[in-house]
């Protein structure tokens, strides 16, 4: 029964990350990380114009085509403040539109993608090394992994400070012990027990610090084998480093 | 016949209003070469320079104004340079000719420097100042 809850949360997990990475493809606005050399060209990539200009960083633009190792971009302006009417792409004027040149190498090296809201969903693992429980206090070392989801808003994007909101669902190794089973059991016991938790993470630069406060359920059969004491009683877990993946929300 | 009247002539003065086009060189004196503006003037002929571009200046209220620039008057440099990143960088505070303040009827005849949005408007940039 828990190896099939085990392959059900991996395939979950799966599931989720392919969709993630198939959602980033399918971005296409770009943002020069630094200065890039371009030429103006027409829509089909012919260079109308040899004039070399320079892309300065941070400048946004839409990859429009890709032949080979030509990549024609065109550049945008993204427009976060609505009280102008509807700035929508579609709503632009097309004629006004000016085509660049880049090669495929620029594109992947001086550009990176942009995220079009401060608000990601996240899916991935988190490991609760540490629980500690209440009434009465005590603190165990009952591993805990499953799955989690949630939403990530990116407070800072250049210093890469996030916040996350996670729920999550799991399976945890618990020991129980005569004091634990009011005296059900004399030696140490582990059981597996299904996990459910909330959490925020606190994500600055590759560092995530975590704090969880979840439920333990063992099975029915074995809570009136062992009256377990902590059975659906609230515990709290600091956690450090997760391994989370995130894609993008796009704002309407 | 008098309310149309009356009706006639705040139609006509308010497009007049906001239909007075300005040529706005972008740049930083003496070179026009920073990021600010050189000079703003009502001459809105077609021959311009290369880091000059036409635009609509509203006064939105008390504390904001409108710079509404024509997306094919601005050249493929001037874009890269100014509007590209979707900040408009004024690098200190830029103040009015006489003539211009009179023209906007505004008191305060400075802009006040700072990073501004730029909103993509169907053929317009536009940036809303403070002043």
């Amino acid at each position: 029964m828990l190896q099939k809850w085990l392959v059900l949360l991996l395939l979950l997990f799966f599931t989720k990350l392919s969709f993630g990475q198939s959602a980033n493809d399918k971005n296409r606005l770009y943002e020069f990380l630094v200065e890039c050399p371009i030429y103006k060209c027409n829509i089909i990539g012919k260079i109308i114009d040899t004039t070399l200009l320079i892309a300065p960083p941070k400048s946004k633009f839409m990859l429009v085509d890709m032949k080979q190792d030509q990549c024609i971009i065109r550049f945008t302006v993204l427009t976060k403040n609505k009280s102008h009417g509807n700035k929508s792409i579609s709503m632009e004027d097309y004629t006004t539109y000016s085509y660049y040149s880049i090669t495929k190498a620029q594109l992947d090296f001086k550009a990176s993608t942009v995220k079009k809201s401060d608000i990601d969903l996240v899916v991935g693992t988190v490991m609760t090394p540490i629980k500690l429980r209440f009434n009465p206090f005590d603190f165990t070392k009952d591993i805990g992994i499953g799955t989690t989801f949630g939403v990530k808003y990116t407070l800072n994007q250049d210093k890469q400070a996030a916040i996350d909101g996670l729920i999550g669902v799991g399976i945890s190794n618990v020991s129980v012990d005569s004091f634990t089973t009011h005296g059900r059991t004399l030696k140490n016991v582990d059981l597996m027990a299904f996990t459910s938790s909330i959490g925020i993470v606190l994500e600055l630069g590759n560092a995530q610090v975590g704090l969880f406060l979840g439920f333990d359920f063992i099975s029915n059969e074995n809570q009136i084998k062992y009256d377990w004491l902590y059975q659906a009683k609230p515990w709290v877990s600091f956690g450090i480093g997760f391994s989370m993946f995130s894609f993008n929300i796009k704002k309407n | 016949m008098k309310p149309l009247l009356i009706i006639f002539v705040f139609i006509f003065n308010w497009n007049s209003h906001n239909d007075i086009q300005f040529k706005v060189s972008i740049g930083k004196l003496p070179d026009c070469n920073g990021f600010n503006f050189c000079s703003i003037s009502k001459d809105n002929t077609i021959q311009k320079r290369e880091n000059e571009v036409l635009a609509y200046i509203n006064v939105n209220d008390e504390k904001h104004i409108e710079f509404s620039f024509i997306k094919r008057s601005i050249s493929d440099q001037l874009f890269l340079k100014y509007f590209s990143t979707g900040t408009f960088l004024l690098d200190e505070d830029f103040i009015f000719a006489p003539e211009i303040c009179e023209t906007l009827n505004i008191e305060r005849c400075k802009l006040k420097q700072g990073k501004y949005e730029i909103s993509d408007s169907y053929d317009k940039y536009i940036v809303v100042f403070n002043y």
